[in-house]
Order: C-alpha cells, then sequence, then structure tokens
C-alpha cells in the first residue's frame, strides 16, 4: 500500500509543470560576463541568413533583362544592342 | 559602376534608349559584405578603376562584340564610350544590327582612332603636375584613369586583332572570360577558379 501511495505521488509530480526551485537564477538574471562585445556603432549586417539584403544605391535607373538570352530575343526584336554586365554577385544585392 | 555609373540619370537614360541591358553572376553563390571598394571609389571619385573585377560587354543581338571595358568608369567617360558603341554599330551593322560580312574595314579604322584618342588622353594625364599638397590621392586618381585609358587603348587594339584573325566579328564567348583588365583586383579570392569553366546561358 505505500508503495503504491509513492508511485502514485511520483506520477502526480511528474505530470504537473516544471517549476524552478524558489531562488535559482535564470541567464538573464546574470550578471554580464567578461569577454569581446559588439562595437557601440556596428551597423545591421548586410547579409540575412547568409543571404544578401538589397542595397538601395546600387542599380539605380538602367532597366536589366535576366538572362542574357532573353535580353538577346528581346535586342533583336526592339532594334537595340546588348550591354552586358559581367561581374560576381547580383545586381541588386548588397556586398559581393 | 552599379553604384555611381548605373545609378547616374544621364547613363540610364542613354542604356535605356539604345541597349537592352542584362548582367551575368559569374559565381552565383559567392558573397562577401566588404564594401570597402565602394566606398573607396565614393571617397577618391575615382574617374577609371580598371579591375578585373567585373567588366561591361558591348554586342550586337547576335552575341559579337562591339567593344568592353572592365572595371570602373565614371559616367562622363562612360557616355563617351556607348558614343564609341553606337557610332562603330552604324558603321558595323546593318538595320537589323547585324554584323555586316564587309565591316572588317570600318571595324578596324573606328577601332585604331579611338586607341589613338586613348593612349593621346593617357600621355596627358601622366604628364599631369601634381602639387605637392594634393597629397598621393589626388596622385592614384591620376594614375587610375591614365591605367584607365591604357585598358581601353589595348581592348580597342585586342578587339581589331581577334577580328582580324577571325575575319569577322568578335564572338562574346571569345572574351567573356578572357577579357582584358589593367589591375587584378578582384573580391573572390585565389584567382576566381570558376571563372574558366561559366559561360552565359545562350551564349554561342
Amino acid at each position: 500500500m505505500n508503495r503504491l501511495a509513492a508511485l502514485a505521488a511520483l506520477l502526480l509530480v511528474a505530470a504537473s509543470p516544471f517549476q524552478d526551485p524558489p531562488g535559482m537564477r535564470r541567464v538573464e538574471d546574470l550578471p554580464p560576463r567578461p569577454g569581446p562585445k559588439l562595437p557601440e556603432d556596428s551597423k545591421p549586417g548586410c547579409c540575412d541568413e547568409g543571404g544578401a539584403k538589397p542595397w538601395p544605391l546600387y542599380n539605380q535607373g538602367v532597366q536589366w533583362t535576366v538572362p542574357l538570352d532573353l535580353a538577346a530575343r528581346k535586342a533583336r526584336e526592339s532594334g537595340k544592342l546588348l550591354m552586358v554586365f559581367h561581374l560576381v554577385g547580383d545586381m541588386s544585392r548588397e556586398g559581393c | 559602376m552599379r553604384t555611381v555609373t548605373f545609378s547616374n540619370a544621364e547613363v540610364a537614360k542613354a542604356v535605356n534608349s539604345r541597349f537592352i541591358a542584362t548582367w551575368v553572376n559569374r559565381q552565383p553563390g559567392f558573397h562577401n559584405c566588404d564594401t570597402n571598394a565602394e566606398k573607396r571609389i565614393e571617397k577618391y571619385d575615382y574617374e577609371c578603376f580598371a579591375t578585373k573585377n567585373f567588366c561591361t560587354f558591348f554586342a550586337t543581338p547576335d552575341l559579337d562584340v562591339l567593344h568592353y571595358g572592365s572595371g570602373h568608369q565614371y559616367p562622363p567617360l562612360f557616355l563617351k564610350e556607348l558614343d564609341f558603341v553606337l557610332e562603330l554599330a552604324a558603321a558595323v551593322c546593318d538595320p537589323r544590327l547585324r554584323y555586316m560580312e564587309d565591316a572588317l574595314p570600318e571595324f578596324r579604322a573606328l577601332h585604331e582612332k579611338h586607341a589613338a584618342m586613348h593612349r593621346s588622353e593617357e600621355q596627358r594625364l601622366l604628364k599631369m603636375k601634381i602639387a605637392p599638397n594634393d597629397g598621393s590621392a589626388h596622385q592614384s586618381r591620376r594614375d587610375s584613369y591614365a591605367e584607365g585609358m591604357r585598358h581601353l587603348g589595348r581592348v580597342h587594339h585586342d578587339l581589331v586583332a581577334k577580328s582580324g584573325s577571325l575575319n569577322g566579328p568578335v564572338p562574346l564567348s571569345q572574351v567573356f572570360n578572357s577579357y582584358l583588365f589593367e589591375n587584378g583586383f578582384e573580391e573572390t579570392m585565389e584567382g576566381d577558379r570558376n571563372r574558366e569553366r561559366r559561360d552565359a546561358p545562350g551564349m554561342k
């Protein structure tokens, strides 16, 4: 009977929501750790989850047609020449 | 080019009215967050920076090259190069902008004429005296401009030589991965290992 009572108490505790013991400190409560910090004036990076973010200073004004074969077809149809900009990166993205 | 020249209203108007502009990323997936080159161009206001890093080609719709220039050219210079391309196209292309079979003499003559103009401009720049209080930034800017003139002159001569050996127009594929440049600056590391194997889709 005692064993059954102990098991029931154990099951009751296991089923209840987890609570920190009284007085336990959380990570947020800890004092700051010594070590390198980001400089105060650091700006947001040019990347977002590994991908380059758009940069509004790039690519103002010129209308672009991609890919090259579509541009060539459009040039033929419209009687225009082709300008091909060969670069590392995407036209509208920051960095390289 | 993206930051300064292609963002210039006069350049945009000239390009949009006479050209279909396209871009090719020769190394998709490569990225760095270094904007030092852009900041340097903005700070020193270089007229030219004939770097290997990027290149602008001008071609017929059949992808025959008329002209090209590597690196940065500031708007007034780039507008002159656009004028040259239009002058050349009027001389060597038919009304449908196809390179004419007998156009080699005109192609050669116009390229050589403009090579001489660039050479003369290079000499003029190199003779410019830099005042002691103008500092090294001024000299660097002057030298970079002269380097850009030398580059354009070399491109003119190279295209003449190539078209002579082909006895016709130079396909874009012949220079797309082996274009001339004056300084080897590239944002990619280790000499751009993928450059030899990437062709743009649709290229002959």
